[in-house]
Parts: structure tokens; sequence; C-alpha cells
């Protein structure tokens, strides 16, 4: 204990010292390298996660964090990169029947990292492990909305005949190398992206048996198919990633080593990639004002599929069900504000439901390049306060008090005042009592319809803008507004089941959000961004709108 | 003393207990379920409750769980793909009380010692000097001291790790930010008690009978002085270990802390039961300490602590 007590005086002299030291300094900056093109000896990339792995098991993995990781080490028929699909474990382009309806893939030669070849037959085990319920799949929705053949019977717990069935899902393994898959209706157009999910990822039965309660909870307990193999797992401090040199595309992974801190701090993660102990970090809106004017040529910005949106509940409260108080709320809002002064990471305000940069539809253009590109008009603070007289004189009110629900959290303070503020000062009369509460909390609420208004974000499951709409038909768990319209309805389920037909599939999504933003069952608030700073030095380093949170599988590192 | 000790002991268990049946009981009201994707149907809810036994009687799921936990099993964390919890809590626990060992030691070392240099020039400059620092160092919360030493030592002069904890250099920043709260609480308690016993009788009649002054501080004064101060380290342990949550989230420190938070706040049961357990058994064990170390500085303790 002595030599303990020396040893953190000298330390405290030197904290004392270096305070002194440090307050005659002027201010710091990292060193700049000119970018070269020639790459680097030290393959190796170092990041910062902001949370830990939770699982590994593609059954269970819901997150982002998972489900990178499992992307990075894993593979399925497809992987995702810039936002195209490439064929990976599959050996090219399918074999697709003329109605559509079945399709046959041929594998191509990659082994298991224990050595054992993959087959058509771990695919099947993949996907009915995904769908037997005793395996607590947690995604496996995806595969009634890519219509696999009897997926959502297979998956509804009332389905008597069919639950748990997962037998009866239409996959099959032709042999060792040919795998067929069956479709309730002609295959839908994102059905080759959808495939680069984890949840359609091949597992194998011998080891997931052998392993049991073990299977996948560290580094060696998964077999490994992807462009890197985990080697290292250190549960709450990181993980590793090693080049997997027996993946079939090996020669396009230059990286040799990728390393992962767990760091929850956001000022944490920007002193550590200032003191270049990692090469990229995500930033939020204060960070990105400091370090634009440090280091401004390192900060990228991309816009995020995230679409974020007050639900309003007009099932219980019979005053949101008059429209024109709905359009009132919607053109009270200024978004442009919201998200420059709140944000001011690269997130747009919106008045849309599909997002800019998501979904490219038949005719090769953005969903959002046919509907208005910039979102439908929302209104200015005049309109909202006509739209507002309107609603009371149909309504017979004067006031009206709005209980404003949302998730807890520092942040969602300073959200949820602006909100409230600007309903509250642009429609004279409102009142709006905020209530903030627990996620888990929040959900209950929700899906229980004890909110007038509920802020809510949505991220995509699948590379379609379908993923966005289909939730709001009437009597959808995820539609708690109440909102219910006849028109949406049908051009919703015509797009759904004419998946022959891709042009008037897109045209009805097209129609589908028209009808939609007319009649507002929703306040659209922005579409989230996403900006970060980068060493100049990391090259093809992408943050995908689909697929990977961060995909770094063709990243390489020019010399600096 | 081995009858006193069992009794305690007895204590320890039925406290033990009762935390136990309290927090499982309370951690039931919690609303909503550890099923948090939103983009979960009701149904399908209702199916991942049933085989996880969510569905049953609360009672039947209190009987379980004694049973399996006194089988030694705690069950699977619903956020860790139901890893088990006594694995992740072996694995987070001991750097959690790695940290807090640290910091209790260093801030009670020289939070005594600076408590008898103020006590032994009260009034003077050293005395103020060492209370001004006392009263900022309780008052500053410890995040504060993180920020700014890892601003200046990790990012500034880089002469320390910004975060992490491999090897004794980034134990360095963590460790002192979270013995400055312990340095000051020590330090003021330290004083106020140096200051008492100085102004006692028998420092007087030990000054008369000779000795040197020596001798009166080291073996009268800081002696007697030392008992409250024993008092106030079993708890101060215990908040110290269960509290550093803060820290281990600024530098990164794989600890129990955010795992705890994060239990709560997604209604992951197993966990949130797992944690409070190790706290509370934690607790239990430091004032049962305390009790014990009581009577080895002060004899009289023990026969009266025999009545409690």
């Amino acid at each position: 204990m002595k030599k303990k007590a020396k040893w953190s005086l000298v330390l405290s002299l030197v904290l004392a010292l270096s305070l002194v030291l440090s307050a005659c300094g002027g201010g710091t900056s990292s060193k700049k390298s000119g970018s070269s093109t020639s790459l680097a000896k030290d393959q190796t990339l170092n990041l910062a996660a902001t949370a830990d792995i939770p699982t590994l098991d593609p059954n269970l993995a819901t997150d982002t964090t998972s489900t990178n990781v499992i992307a990075m080490t894993e593979s399925g028929l497809t992987r995702m990169h810039n936002n195209k699909y490439h064929w990976d474990l599959a050996a090219g382009a399918p074999k697709v029947s003329a109605d559509k309806k079945t399709v046959t893939f041929k594998l191509r030669d990659q082994k298991w990292s224990d050595g054992k070849a993959i087959t058509a037959q771990d695919f099947v085990y993949g996907w009915h492990r995904q769908n037997d319920p005793a395996a607590k799949p947690a995604y496996n929705f995806l595969f009634a909305a890519a219509s696999i053949k009897n997926a959502a019977k297979i998956e509804d717990p009332t389905n008597k005949k069919f639950y748990g069935k997962y037998n009866e899902l239409g996959i099959k393994a032709l042999d060792s190398k040919t795998l067929q898959i069956t479709f309730e209706q002609p295959m839908p157009p994102f059905f080759y992206s959808i495939l680069s999910q984890p949840q359609f990822y091949p597992q194998r039965a011998d080891f997931v048996k052998k392993q049991g309660k073990k299977y996948a909870q560290g580094a060696s307990n998964l077999l490994y198919s992807g462009p890197f193999v985990l080697s290292s797992w250190n549960k709450g401090s990181g993980w590793t990633y090693k080049k997997n040199k027996d993946y079939w595309n090996a020669k396009a992974t230059k990286l040799n080593t990728v390393n992962v801190q767990v760091q929850t701090d956001i000022q944490t993660r920007v002193n550590l990639y200032k003191t270049d102990k990692i090469a990229t970090v995500g930033l939020t809106g204060e960070y990105v004002t400091s370090l634009k004017k440090t280091n401004a040529d390192e900060i990228h910005t991309a816009l995020s599929p995230s679409m974020f949106f007050l639900y309003i509940n007009q099932k219980t409260n019979k005053n949101l069900k008059n429209l024109n108080l709905r359009k009132a709320i919607n053109a009270a809002i200024d978004r442009d504000s919201f998200v420059k002064v709140l944000f001011n990471d690269g997130s747009v305000g919106s008045n849309y439901v599909v997002p800019k940069g998501y979904a490219v539809g038949p005719d090769g253009k953005d969903f959002r390049g046919a509907n208005p590109v910039s979102g439908y008009s929302a209104g200015t603070a005049k309109d909202a306060k006509a739209y507002w007289n309107k609603a009371k004189k149909e309504l017979g009110i004067k006031k009206l008090n709005l209980n404003f629900l949302s998730s807890d959290g520092a942040q969602y303070k300073q959200w949820d005042s602006y909100l409230a503020n600007q309903l509250q000062k642009n429609l004279p009369g409102v009142t709006v009592t905020i209530n903030q509460q627990p996620w888990a909390n929040y959900l209950k609420l929700n899906q229980s319809f004890k909110f007038d208004l509920a802020f809510s974000g949505w991220f995509p499951d699948y590379q379609d803008p379908m993923t966005y709409l289909d939730m709001w038909t009437s009597g959808n768990p995820q539609n708690t507004t109440g909102w219910s319209n006849k028109k949406f309805d049908s051009l919703i389920k015509s797009a759904q089941t004419e998946t022959g037909n891709p042009s008037k599939r897109w045209n009805d999504m097209l129609a589908a959000e028209k009808t939609m933003m007319a009649d507002y069952p929703i306040v659209p608030i922005y579409q989230g961004g996403e900006t970060w700073a980068q060493k100049p030095f990391v090259k093809d380093l992408s943050y995908p709108s689909y697929g990977p949170q961060v995909d770094f599988v063709q990243t390489y590192i020019t010399k600096h | 003393m081995g009858r006193y000790v069992l009794k305690r002991l007895g204590y320890m268990c039925v406290t033990f207990y009762v935390v136990i049946t309290l927090t499982f009981l309370s951690m039931k009201l919690l609303p909503g379920t550890p099923f948090q994707n939103p983009k979960l149907s009701p149904v399908q809810i209702n199916q991942l409750k049933h085989y996880y036994g969510l569905d049953q009687p609360v009672a039947v799921q209190y009987v379980k769980y004694l049973w399996n936990l006194l089988h030694g099993d705690m069950g699977g964390s619903f956020q860790f793909g139901n890893e088990s919890v006594s694995t992740l809590l072996m694995a987070k626990f001991p750097v959690s009380m790695d940290l807090g060992l640290e910091a209790i030691i260093l801030g009670t070392i020289f939070g005594i010692l600076l408590g008898i240099i103020a006590g032994l020039h009260r009034g003077k400059v050293l005395d103020w000097g060492t209370m001004v620092f006392s009263v900022l160092g309780i008052s500053i919360p410890s995040f504060i001291f993180a920020g700014v030493l890892q601003y200046f030592l990790g990012v500034y002069v880089q002469l320390f790790p910004v975060a992490g904890w491999n090897g004794p250099s980034s134990h360095v920043l963590p460790v002192i930010s979270l013995a400055v709260g312990v340095l000051a609480e020590v330090a003021l308690f330290m004083r106020t008690e140096m200051v008492e016993v100085i102004n006692q009788d028998y420092i007087v009649t030990a000054q008369a009978k000779g000795l040197s002054r020596a001798a009166i501080v080291y073996k009268h004064a800081i002696r007697n002085a030392l008992i409250p101060v024993v008092t106030i380290l079993g708890p101060l342990t215990a908040a110290i270990i269960t509290g550093s949550l803060v820290i281990e989230s600024i530098f990164g420190i794989p600890g129990i802390g955010s795992q705890y938070v994060s239990s709560i706040t997604t209604n992951d049961y197993p966990m949130i039961m797992g944690t409070t357990e190790l706290y509370a058994g934690l607790f239990i064990l430091s004032i049962f300490v305390v009790d014990i170390l009581y009577g080895i500085i002060d004899p009289r303790i023990r026969v009266s602590g025999g009545r409690a």
C-alpha cells in the first residue's frame, strides 16, 4: 500500500504540472497527412462501437451492432455493397421460373471456418431454424415479407394447422449445391437484396446442436463464412476481426485486422479519434460544429433511411379524426429549423413517408424522384392557423390539450420541447403535455393508444418502399393511429399481390403515399442523416442506406 | 465473538432474502416486456413471452426463480442473446471491483493524510486549503473531473490513454477521477475527528507525561480519530464499486455499471435480479466487515455489538 501511495503522489504531481502546462498551450489539432493512393503496409483498421454485441445468433439478432458483425463474418446468397446487391454464396443469378414463383440457385464453393463445405442443406436448416418457435426467432417476419411460400402461416400463432411447421417453408435442397425457393406469388423485386440479411444466412445443424446453449456466445462458438472471421470477443470491451483467407472473394479484402473497442460515451469516442486511436467516428450536432473548425476535410455526411414522425391517435381521441386539425398540427411545425438547430448532422426536414435515396423503381429512378422530391408542401404557420380555425369551427371547440408521448433520454427533452412549443405558438388555444417514458413503457402506451401524439421512428427491413407503407393499412399492429383508408388499403393490397408487374406495383406505391399524405394519419418530421469524421488515409469505408451499418469489406488504408 | 459473528451472518441471510423478494416483485411492476423491438406485433410478443415463461403468474415465476437460484442458475440475459447472467457478471464485476477498490484505497490514504494535516494545523493556511479542496471534491461530480482529466492528460498532452482498461497507465485517469470524491469525504471527516480528539483530556495528559508530539499524534490522536472514519468506509466502498457507472462509461471500462442501467430500461429481468443480488450481497458484506473491524480497532464495541 505504501508503494501505491508513493506512486499516486508522483501521479498527482504530474497531473498538477500538466494542468499548468496545458493552460499555456493553444488549441489542439490532429496531424494532417497528404493523401496517397499506395497501400500502407499495415492494413489494420481501428474502430469504436457504441455498444457491445448483444448476440451473434442470427435468430436473435435485431440490432445494428449484432447484424453488422454477422454481415462482416458470415455470408448469404447475396451481399450488399454500396447499396447494390452482389452475388455472394450464390454462384450468379438464379434460374427463375416463367411464373416467377420458383427460383433455383447454384451455390458457390465456400467453406465454413472449420473446413467443411457450405451446402444447400445448411441454407435449408438456417431458414428452418428461423421459423422454429423453439429457437425463439425475433425477426422472422422477413420471410413473410419476402412472400416465401407458407412463411406467413408458419409464423402466425393463431394458425393451428401451420404454426411452427417450418418443414412447410418454401425452401428445398435439390442437391448439396442447388437450392430451390418457392414463393406465394411472383418473387418480389427486393428479394435479392433481402437475402443479404442475417436471417437468410445458412447455419449448420450439427454445429448448432453440438454447441447447444453456448451457440454464438463467444468467438469460438460460431462458424464463419464471410470476408472476416471474429478472432476475439471480449464482452464489454471489444472484438477483433481477422481477414478470412478462405473467403471466395478474399482478394477483394485488403484489411488484415479490424479492432473494435466498445465506447458508450461520444465525448470519449471523439477524443479517441482526435488522438488517432480510431479511424472514424460518428458525430452528433455539437461535435460536427467543433470538428468542422479543426478537421473540416474529414467530415462526411449521408442521408440515412430512418424516418421520424408523430403518430396521431384518432382512434381514442375523436377530435383528431378531424382532417383540418391534423393538417393544422402538420403545418404548425417548422421542420427545417428543427433539424438545423437541434441536429446539424445531415438530417433533413421531411413531409413524406418513403425516404430519399433509398429505393429505386423499375424505371431506375428514386422513389422520391417520382413523388415530390423534398416532400409535399406542409404549409406555413399562417396555413396552420387557418386550418386550426376551421377545425375549431367544425369541432365546436376553443381549446385543445394534447398528450405528447415520447421516449425518455436527454436528447428527447430538447426535441419534445421544440415540437410542443411550435404547436403551442402556432395554434393558439392548444396546450401540449409532454409525457416522456422509458422505451418499454413508451411501447406499451403507444400500442394501447394512450397518447394523442407520439414521437416515433421507423427503420427499414428490406430495400423497398413497402417497408414504410404497409404498416399503415387498417388494423396493422404497427398502425397505432386508428387511421383507416379504403383507397390506401386497396393500393397496398394490389402492390403486394402485383409482384409480377413491377411498374404497376411501383405506381401503386407512389399513389399510396400520395393518398396517405393527403389525409395525414401521421406528421412526418424528418429523415435522419449521418455525419462522421474519417481519417484521410481510410478509403472505401461506407455507411450504406441498406445493409450493414458500417461496411468495411473492401476498405483499405493508404500510406500516411 | 464467534456467536456475534454467527448472529450477524444470520441477519445477513435474512436481509439478502428480503432484498431478492422485494426486487423481484418491484421488477415485475416495470411496464412493458423485454421484447422491445417495435416491429413485433402483440401476437408475436405474447408468443415470445410464452417461450420464456413470462406468461405465468408472478408467484409461479418467483418460486421458479428462487429454485433455480438455489441451484446456481441465474437465468439468461434478454439483452445478450440468452447468455447466462452469472457468466456475464463474473466477466464484468471484477473490473468494476478493481476500479472501485483502487479508488477507495487511493482516496482513503490521501484523505486520511490530508485530514490529519488539516486537523493538526487547525485554522491555518494548510487547514483552509484542505477544506476548500475537500468541499470542491465533494461538490464537483466525478464525471467533470473525468472529462477534464481525459481532455488534458489524454487528448492534449497524451500522457495517458483516453480510454480503455488494459495496463496500469489506463487505470490512472479513471481511478483518480473516482478517488477525488472519496479523498474529499474522508479528509473532511478525518479533520473533524482529529480536531475533536486533540482537545480531549487524555491528549493533554499525554502531553503532560512528556510524550513526544509524534507519539501523541500517532498513538493517541490518529487511532482514536480513525474509528468514525471506518464507519463511513463500508457504505462508501459499496457506493464506489456500484456507483462508478459514469466513470466506466466515460473511460470505456468494461465493468458492470452500464449493464445494470440498461438491464432496467430493457426489462432484462434475470440481469436486474443478478446484478441487484450482487450489489446487495456486497453491501451487506461490507457492513459486516465494518462491524468486525470496529471490534478490532475498539474492543469495547465488540461487547456492545453482541447485544445488537
